[in-house]
């Protein structure tokens, strides 16, 4: 179903239909759109998504930062 | 959401020491606890404190916890995890004060560090290509997919980095000729070969970061025109290439390897060639020669450069694995940025394999100028068991033995080489007092005699001439002269040797001489071995005053070359003694009994001199 809400557990996973990064018609923005998008479109439960993932495995951020 | 996450370090070393055991024991000791879904584990790479290992660092809170067993995890979860009491007998102990440190901050070890290459080695999943985008992955790779060829170029010129393999050429003037120079097809290569002996930096990287390689593979591709690159990396590191072979089919799945890369028109494909582990391999022509599946030897003189004509004669370029995995951050960060750390003439980090006699050893990166006294003595903490300092060997095989009086050199490629010694890749080997000088060269001679390829005379023969030199030096056979014939030999393969094997093989020899050359003359003239490790010069002998026999030095020789009645002075048979040093190391320090004698002590005991 179109703008259905979908679990994107990794970057690779799209956040929803309106994502339409693929191996065919990769999307130029990919890497920038992961870390602080959606670019795209607007919608908070995409960016939700995304902020879930960077906070699970954001684990360290202290390491040899000082 | 995890209320804790706890890092692992699975490099190579921690998983000898157990690593996955500990992880194994953990998530058994979570589940009794009911915290599985409370706690996440990561299996990082490595920390670099091997020697400390295996690393358990706690997060939000930053405990680090070593030397864990799988044993300890009951403990740790119960007192730590569930109970919040910090485990006071695994934190790390300051080996002066005693006192534990809870946070890597704090461990000297780790304070005085700069960590570039190593940004992401402890720190992150490796298998996790989510982990590295995170921390900025990728980002340096779709910056140069919109930047100019030479845009690229500039910028690394600009940073003043110099190649991390050995040599310190520079790396954006490498760059710009393999671009220049016009071809159908062209290759990138990372040298991932490590052949020094002690040397674990590159694998570390692979294991730990391998993203990062594959990402400064591909900023290198656009850079000069290059669709395909191979990675040349030793069967003997299997985690690594397992890493790598992972880390190639997660770019590829994400669309960040392959066709079109980002939808940029950009292809870039990278293979991997496990090498059989040839130091001569990591040669630049011999690399490109073991790749194309023939035997790895250097390309005889006149050759092209590899940037001219390297894999299946097409332009490669070939850089270190350590010098491409800090270039996506020097296009991330720009050029400033970088050539503001280091030196004037050598920017940036230096990695090293601090090992030897130090209190601390194990990974370490530095910002280039650093004093070497400074690496010794306070990252290293100094020489252990109150031994003096004696030495330091950097540069591997091809490098040289440093005296206590350049400690205060400030740490860089031409420094290096200009005090005799170099950077090499990166291993550095602390020597105390209790090192023979005669005996560590004869020990850097050996490697190479072993690994010459054999194509070239003065390498073939001439560094089997001066390892049979250094034999009878440290045999006793010594003979006046033979130390100006070192001299004269090691100059004539370093003129005439067709690669940088048989030019550099003589300089453990050459920089041994230059500063200690009295203990070869010992050797020579006064059949001594001053530091008592050159078993034809040495003998071990019981001081029948000091000896109150005790007999654990009888019990335990494995030679049976002891004798004596219980409470009764002990003798050693010298013509069955071994000389494998176990009456001396067992004889109690209240007697020291046991001594080791050397050049005139034993020409006077065996007068009935005594000791
Ligand atoms: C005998 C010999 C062994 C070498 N081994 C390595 C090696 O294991 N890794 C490496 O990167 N460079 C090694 N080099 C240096 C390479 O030939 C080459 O200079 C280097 O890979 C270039 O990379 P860089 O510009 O990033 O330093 C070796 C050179 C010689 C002569």
């Amino acid at each position: 179903m179109k703008g259905e809400i979908k679990l994107m557990e990794r970057f690779i996973d799209p956040c929803c239909d309106k994502c339409v990064n693929s191996k065919i018609k990769p999307c130029e923005n990919f890497v920038e759109c992961r870390l602080s998008g959606p670019i795209c479109h607007e919608n908070k439960e995409c960016t939700g998504k995304r902020q879930a993932i960077i906070e699970k495995y954001n684990h360290s951020p202290g390491f040899f930062q000082h | 959401m995890y209320d804790k996450q706890i890092l692992i370090c699975a490099g190579t070393g921690c998983i000898s020491s157990g690593a996955l055991d500990v992880k194994g024991s953990l998530e058994k000791e979570l589940e009794k606890h009911n915290l599985q879904d409370k706690v996440r584990i990561i299996l990082s790479g490595c920390h670099g404190f091997c020697e400390k290992g295996p690393i358990f660092i706690v997060y939000p809170e930053d405990i680090f916890y070593c030397g864990v067993t799988a044993e300890d995890m009951p403990e740790l979860v119960e007192e730590y995890l569930v109970k919040g009491n910090i485990v006071d007998r695994l934190l790390y102990k300051d080996p002066i004060t005693g006192e534990s440190v809870t946070s890597h901050e704090n461990i000297p070890f780790y304070r005085q560090q700069k960590r570039l290459v190593l940004r992401n080695c402890g720190v992150i999943d490796p298998e996790n290509i989510d982990e590295y985008i995170i921390r900025d992955g990728y980002s340096g790779l779709k910056k140069s997919l919109q930047m100019d060829p030479k845009e690229i170029i500039d910028t690394v010129k600009n940073s003043g980095l110099r190649g991390l393999g050995g040599a310190g050429f520079p790396t954006g003037r490498k760059w710009e000729t393999a671009y220049k120079i016009e071809s159908d097809k062209k290759y990138v290569v990372c040298n991932a070969d490590e052949g020094d002996p002690g040397a674990f930096m590159d694998r570390s990287v692979l294991e730990g970061d391998p993203h990062s390689v594959l990402e400064g593979l591909m900023i290198a591709g656009k850079a000069i025109g290059s669709d395909e690159a191979y990675v040349y990396v030793r069967a003997e590191y299997p985690l690594a290439v397992r890493r790598l072979r992972k880390a190639i089919a997660q770019a590829e799945e994400y669309g960040l390897l392959g066709e079109n890369i980002l939808n940029s028109g950009f292809n870039f494909k990278v293979n991997v060639k496990e090498g059989a582990g040839a130091f001569v391999c990591g040669e630049s022509t011999a690399l490109v020669i073991s790749i194309e599946g023939k035997r790895g030897m250097p390309k005889p003189l006149p050759r092209p450069r590899t940037t001219e004509a390297g894999l299946w004669d097409k332009p490669t370029l070939l850089n270190n694995v350590k010098t491409l995995s800090v270039i996506p951050q020097i296009i991330n960060n720009g050029a400033d940025w970088f050539a503001g750390i280091g030196t004037e003439k050598c920017k940036g980090t230096a990695v090293f394999a601090l090992t030897g006699k130090t209190n601390c050893s194990g990974l370490i990166e530095v910002p280039m100028g650093i004093k070497l006294g400074k690496i010794i003595h306070e990252i290293g903490g100094g020489i252990p068991g109150g031994k003096k300092f004696k030495a330091v060997q950097t540069g591997g095989p091809s490098g040289g033995c440093l005296p206590e009086s350049k400690l205060d050199l400030a740490v860089d490629f031409d420094t290096l080489l200009q005090a005799g010694s170099m950077m090499g890749s990166g291993g550095m080997v602390v020597l105390d007092e209790t090192t023979c000088m005669v005996d560590v060269a004869r020990y850097f001679l050996n490697f190479t005699v072993e690994e010459s390829c054999g194509q070239c005379t003065p390498c073939r023969s001439g560094t089997l001439q001066m390892l049979e030199i250094l034999n009878d030096i440290c045999e006793g056979n010594g003979r006046e002269g033979d130390v100006e014939l070192l001299l004269e030999l090691g100059k004539s393969i370093i003129d005439s040797s067709i690669c940088g094997l048989g030019k550099s093989a003589p300089n453990p020899v050459l920089s041994t001489i230059d500063y200690f050359r009295d203990e070869y003359e010992a050797h020579i003239k006064d059949k001594t071995c001053p530091a008592l490790v050159c078993k034809n010069l040495i003998i071990y002998d019981i001081d029948q005053e000091a000896c109150t026999g005790c007999g654990r030095c009888r019990k335990n020789c494995p030679a049976g070359a002891i004798a004596g009645d219980k409470k009764e002075p002990h003798v050693i048979d010298q013509e069955k003694c071994t000389k494998c040093a176990i009456c001396y190391d067992l004889c109690p320090d209240r007697f020291s009994a046991v001594k080791c004698l050397t050049g005139e002590k034993i020409t006077a005991m065996a007068k009935g001199g005594g000791n």
